[in-house]
């Protein structure tokens, strides 16, 4: 039986984070990311408190049909420790925030042929995989998963801008 | 798996005083944006520590030159004990950051990033060969295309840092 050819998966990045950060915020700004740039999300959350405040995991996973081949596959796993409510001093006002450390870790895939109908016989596999290795490599990587990539690294910077990192930026 | 070859180790960089942490990092986005390089960030780093924040990055950007080399450039920066500072600059005040800047440059040459040589050992025996004798005049080729973006990013930035010396 011949092999069809795999999806097309990729870390985008993780940001490490230990401060001051507003949960709600931070929250909002992913979930609202993903629905504006029209994706169907769907969440698994995870709380426990422990001695030195809450621990929570957190996983978005959201999904956008971009054709009838394609399918596009965004993961955004996070994991938080330590998690206590605190008062800071924002621009001469008092903020209620929280305190702890994370991670948070965006992944992305590309799954091609989503609805099975390369699957019914060894001749249509092979087709596909002629499709994905030749005629539509470069469509596959740089049109399909390219702006996929793109648009995550996006959700990557706007991330960073709800934390206030100094690396905030991106040039693409 | 890939051929990596080590084409440049660990170039440095080292500062220490006052920057823009976010100037640095707009600096480095942007040339590897300019240059055709795929941007891969592994970990973003930023703790809040009592003597200042810690800062972390570590990138991953890729150029593929062909279908056989990728040009891969690991950039790991680290700011210690960065704090803000207002620095009045033209009469306007503009936020810094104090501390101790390190960048670390490597510059890796990767061949059959796809690995379709070495499904077979006779593919792979006759892979070995064309590098060895045939391709080895593109290999150099690439191999100084990498080694003379490695060094750009060091110039760069180390041009970049010199320029709050005299500030």
């Amino acid at each position: 039986m011949v092999k069809k050819a795999g999806d097309i998966s990729e870390k985008i990045g993780e940001i490490r984070y230990n401060g001051p950060f507003d949960y709600e915020h931070l929250y909002l700004a992913m979930y609202e990311w993903l629905k504006n740039h029209y994706y169907d999300v769907s969440e698994t959350y995870k709380h426990k408190m422990t001695p030195t405040g809450a621990e929570v995991e957190l996983t978005i996973k959201a999904d956008r049909k971009e054709s009838e081949f394609v399918r596009y596959y965004a993961e955004i796993e996070t994991h938080f420790w330590d998690i206590v409510d605190t008062e800071t001093i924002v621009a001469g006002k008092k903020q209620k925030l929280n305190k702890g450390r994370f991670t948070i870790i965006i992944r992305m895939k590309v799954k091609l042929d989503y609805q099975s109908q390369f699957d019914k016989s060894e001749l249509l596999i092979r087709l596909y995989n002629m499709l994905y290795h030749t005629i539509l490599k470069d469509r596959i990587l740089i049109m399909w998963a390219g702006k996929l990539f793109l648009e995550l690294l996006k959700l990557h910077t706007k991330i960073k801008e709800e934390l206030g990192l100094y690396t905030a930026y991106s040039a693409y | 798996m890939p051929e990596r070859k080590l084409v440049i180790e660990e170039l440095n960089v080292g500062f220490e005083g006052i920057m823009n942490i976010r100037d640095i990092y707009k600096l480095i986005d942007d040339w590897l944006f300019g240059n055709n390089y795929d941007k891969v960030e592994l970990v973003n780093v930023e703790y809040l520590r009592p003597e200042g924040k810690y800062i972390e990055l570590n990138l991953e950007p890729y150029k593929k030159v062909s279908d056989f080399v990728k040009n891969v450039i690991k950039i790991r920066i680290v700011a210690k004990n960065v704090k803000d500072v207002d620095v009045e600059e033209d009469g306007k005040k503009r936020k810094m950051q104090e501390g101790n800047f390190s960048m670390t440059l490597t510059g890796i040459l990767e061949t059959d990033y796809e690995g379709r040589w070495e499904q077979k050992a006779t593919i792979f025996f006759l892979r070995v060969l064309v590098d060895k004798y045939i391709y080895k005049f593109y290999t150099d080729k690439f191999e100084n295309g990498l080694a003379k973006d490695v060094k750009e990013i060091a110039t760069q930035v180390k041009s970049f840092l010199n320029l709050y010396k005299y500030q």
